[in-house]
């Protein structure tokens, strides 16, 4: 019985996924939603592996202060990044906190965010570059703002990164 | 092009690679049999099997259109085919320009080829070709190899595959061990069906209680004196009886049953062991290869380093069939390049040095592998060079203040020699690309010790250096200790701890400011381990005893304190990931069986933070610095090595520091921030630093906020100007120290 449950959902995820592809005719980029503090940011999905829980985080002695800490998913040991401290963003702590794991040829580690709001549709048309305010490394790692105010961060760049990495 | 056709061409390529480099390797090896003088025969069939080679290669890659190296190839073909035919013979010339042509061709892969280099190549490649026997050769001009090549050169950094090959035997065992693994799933499925037909039971249980609970109650009421009805109670007692022979028979079963249940979970707790630790041998034995995998790269190695160094070195290598942990010979691969490089460069004299001393013109490095028990292997590199100068190292060790001269005298030979695997002492006078610079012993040394072996030297002067590794064969699971320090759980490698102790309070003595405990009478130094790892210290006073586990790195012995020891247990280490390179102190970290994860600090790390900063000071003035917040100043300075410098000093001195490059951005930043002091340069661009003064001043916030002004201009009309601004003091920078700074700031805090 289970297992013909699982077989509907997951027609139905199909199904729905293909509907909102269908219904694109232009490029588009299929994107996770999260919050930063109270902006809203996304990283494109084909970089995203899950998005987790916060829980249990250990926190790593003698390391900057973009290194959250560490957390065990599935008996594997992720690094947590906190983009926040990078994009000079207020740090509060939420009851909601979620890591999403990211990955890219091999490279692995999750990013803090406050909240995950789920996946979306983001047309390159309704793309467009950074606004003038932004600075530092927020722009570095930018691909784009939509005309609502969503920040999409490349997430081959944050990969990649060598401000990242420690 | 098409995502999924430009996803294949990726794949496709890394396939090339992987094959490029197999053929790149049996070059190399083919081309130093060629040049170490072979009978006819077996001259002929090398220049065949090499020539192959250069076709297959030439093949491969124009199938993945790689045209650079098609190029190269088909030049390479055409010198070997001289060769073959006889038409040309070798040469020095012709060995270096194919040797080269080799190196260009791993260039290309790497992506890092120079179009010019490639094409000077073929050209050379080609001319060689179209020589003659006959002729004389004229003078190529051959570019001078620089030592620096040779350091860079591909061959030192094969590219390692992520490929090796495994004999089919090795992964049937292993299938077989896994097959194993369907039995536990089977086993477990079992029980968990069996625990839950206890569970129904106990449901059936509660059930039959549930239908005489309320005679039990009744019962019990009567015996308050509430005689209601004998006949009742005869009924109720009956039903109770009833119940009671029921619950009796039920327990004998369920007692039954549990035993039966914990004997089977037993047994398969004993499988599963077996299994999960034979596959786990099995495995490491999959995982290791012959020593001639690591063997490999050194004759290429040390032809271009002695041929750079105009020196002439032979190399012999005995014992590549000896079988050790993959692991292993990664992390040995470095060490070992290293010490052959020392060997070639500081051991192995000129030609005309060697003549002078009736020495062998060349040189003669030898690697001997043996396996001398279970799992321990012996390394000799062994080199009959000119040795190691005992009065030299000495002398270099009283210049770097290691030792004074009276007790570099009293040091013994071994002592002396250990020095250079532990200190940083080079002897060679020249600083080379490739060694002089004394770190790199110390880095084998390290690593050997990492791997859980063991480095030693012995040396005689004008006869040659030996350096002895002992390596285990495979890697032994990481065993450590688990401690906690201020609510922080880590793990410290086994391996590294030569003791753990309970001291009380008067066995912590301070000498020369220093903090010391006596391990077997010697004082070593102790230190707290949470103020190297700059974490908070917990309050000392109230303990009795004080913990502290002694660790031992590279002859180096250190106590840290720690709050409490849990126990030792076997740990499994997982990396922290590509994108986590170097985390000081941190080696790794493991996941416990609940879950939780703890990092596995690194000793050789620790043991150099403890060196660098003085921590036992603060550990006496722990209590009070704990409960200070972190100052927080803000830096306004436009030169951007002056703002490094007063952010570094800032921070050594232990204050939050937020550096601004201008007058602007800094007014923005305090605006946005509380901080406790500001400290700006005069001249800087956009809005100078009395404006800035100024401006703060006129705020609510900034009226009565201290204020440093810092400045190359020291008249004093500049240091009015300042005081009239609203600076609270004026630091000159032509008479700027760093004490200077820092009693200026507190004094204002």
């Amino acid at each position: 019985m289970n297992n013909d449950k699982e077989k509907i959902l997951k027609e139905r995820a199909k199904k729905l996924s293909l509907q909102s592809a269908e219904k694109m005719n232009e490029p588009f980029l299929e994107v996770v939603e999260f919050t930063l503090g109270s902006e809203r940011h996304a990283i494109e999905a084909r970089y995203i592996q899950e998005v987790y829980p916060l829980k249990k985080l250990v926190e790593l002695p003698s390391v900057p202060s973009h290194v959250l800490g560490l957390i065990n998913v599935r008996r594997k040991i992720y690094t947590v990044f906190d983009l926040r401290v990078f994009f000079n963003l207020p740090i509060e702590i939420s009851d909601s906190a979620k890591v999403i794991l990211l990955e890219y040829q091999g490279i692995e580690f999750a990013v803090f965010a406050d909240r995950v709001l789920g996946a979306s549709i983001v047309k390159f048309s309704d793309l467009q570059p950074a606004l003038p305010t932004m600075t530092g490394l927020r722009l570095d790692f930018l691909k784009g703002i939509t005309l609502d105010g969503l920040v999409i961060l490349d997430g081959q760049r944050l990969l990649t990164s060598q401000k990242i990495v420690v | 092009m098409d995502k999924k056709e430009e996803e294949f061409n990726l794949k496709l390529l890394a396939t090339f690679k992987i094959e490029a480099e197999e053929h790149i390797k049996n070059l190399s090896q083919g081309l130093i049999m060629l040049e170490g003088k072979l009978p006819p025969e077996k001259e002929k069939e090398v220049l065949e099997t090499i020539f192959r080679e250069a076709h297959s290669l030439k093949g491969a890659a124009r199938s993945v259109s790689q045209g650079q190296i098609q190029q190269i190839c088909q030049s390479l073909e055409n010198v070997l085919d001289g060769l073959k035919k006889r038409k040309l013979e070798f040469s020095e010339n012709i060995f270096t320009t194919l040797y080269e042509a080799i190196d260009c061709v791993s260039q290309v892969l790497q992506g890092k080829a120079d179009e010019t280099l490639i094409l000077l190549l073929s050209e050379r490649l080609d001319f060689l070709s179209l020589q003659k026997k006959e002729e004389a050769i004229p003078k190529v001009v051959v570019q001078e190899t620089p030592v620096v090549k040779a350091l860079k050169d591909s061959s030192l950094e094969a590219p390692s595959s992520k490929t090796i090959r495994i004999s089919i035997q090795k992964l049937d065992e292993l299938m077989q061990q896994v097959e194993e693994m369907l039995m536990l799933k089977l086993a477990s499925k079992k029980q968990v069906n069996d625990l839950q037909n206890l569970l129904f039971e106990l449901e059936e249980w509660d059930k039959k209680w549930g239908q005489v609970q309320k005679e039990v109650y009744a019962l019990r009421a009567s015996k308050q004196g509430d005689f209601d009805s004998l006949i009742h109670k005869k009924e109720y007692a009956s039903k109770l009886l009833d119940y009671f022979e029921w619950h009796e028979h039920f327990m004998n079963s369920l007692e039954e049953k549990m035993r039966l249940l914990t004997k089977t979970a037993m047994q398969d707790h004993r499988l599963a062991s077996s299994v999960v630790d034979m596959l786990l041998e099995d495995t490491k034995k999959v995982l290791m290869q012959p020593l001639s995998v690591l063997y490999e790269v050194f004759p290429r190695m040390c032809r271009d380093i002695s041929h750079a160094l105009g020196k002439d070195v032979r190399l012999e290598m005995i014992g590549g069939d000896i079988e050790v942990d993959r692991r292993i010979l990664e992390e040995i691969k470095d060490p070992m390049i290293h010490l052959l490089r020392n060997c070639i460069d500081h051991g192995i004299e000129s030609k005309e040095e060697r003549l002078k001393y009736n020495k062998e013109p060349s040189g003669l490095i030898q690697i001997i592998a043996s396996q001398v028990s279970g799992n321990r292997m012996e390394m000799l590199i062994i080199d009959d060079g000119k040795g190691i100068d005992i009065e030299k190292v000495k002398a270099k060790g009283v210049e770097q203040k290691l030792f004074s001269r009276s007790e570099a005298e009293n040091l013994t030979k071994d002592e002396v020699l250990s020095l250079i695997l532990h200190s940083g002492i080079s002897t060679s006078n020249m600083i080379t690309e490739l060694s002089g610079r004394g770190l790199g012993l110390g880095i084998v040394s390290e690593k050997v010790d990492r791997l859980g072996g063991q480095v030693v030297v012995e040396s005689e002067k004008g006869k040659g250096t030996t350096f002895k590794i002992l390596l285990p064969l495979t890697q032994a699971t990481f065993r450590g200790i688990q401690v906690k320090v201020n609510e922080h759980n880590f793990i410290v490698p086994t391996h590294n701890v030569r003791r753990v102790l309970r001291l009380k309070k008067d066995e912590i003595r301070s000498t020369e400011g220093r903090l010391t405990i006596n391990v077997d009478d010697k004082a070593i130094a102790f230190v707290n381990l949470a103020s190297v790892l700059k974490i908070p210290v917990q309050d000392e006073e109230k303990k009795e005893y004080t913990y502290a586990v002694v660790l031992k790195s590279s002859e180096k012995m250190i106590a840290f304190a720690v709050d409490e020891i849990i126990n030792e247990q076997e740990v499994l280490v997982k990396t922290l990931g590509k994108e986590v390179q170097h985390v000081n102190n941190i080696l790794a970290a493991t996941v416990t069986e609940w879950g939780q994860v703890i990092p596995i600090l690194n000793p050789p790390d620790l043991i150099k933070s403890a060196t660098l900063d003085d921590h036992v000071s603060k550990f006496l003035e722990v209590e009070d610095k704990a409960e200070e917040k972190k100052k927080t100043i803000l830096v306004a300075e436009d030169s951007i090595t002056s703002r490094m410098l007063l952010k570094n000093i800032l921070e050594a001195a232990g204050f939050e520091v937020k550096a601004t490059v201008d007058g602007v951005e800094a007014f923005g930043a305090f605006t946005e921030g509380p901080y406790d002091l500001l400290l700006f340069d005069v001249e800087m661009p956009r809005m100078d630093g009395f404006t800035l003064t100024k401006k703060i001043r006129s705020t609510e916030k900034g009226k009565h906020l201290p204020i440093v002004l810092c400045t190359s201009r020291g008249s004093k009309e500049d240091r009015e100007q300042g005081i009239e601004a609203g600076a609270n003091a004026y630091i000159d920078k032509n008479s700027f120290t760093q004490d200077n700074l820092l009693n200026i700031i507190k004094r204002l805090l």
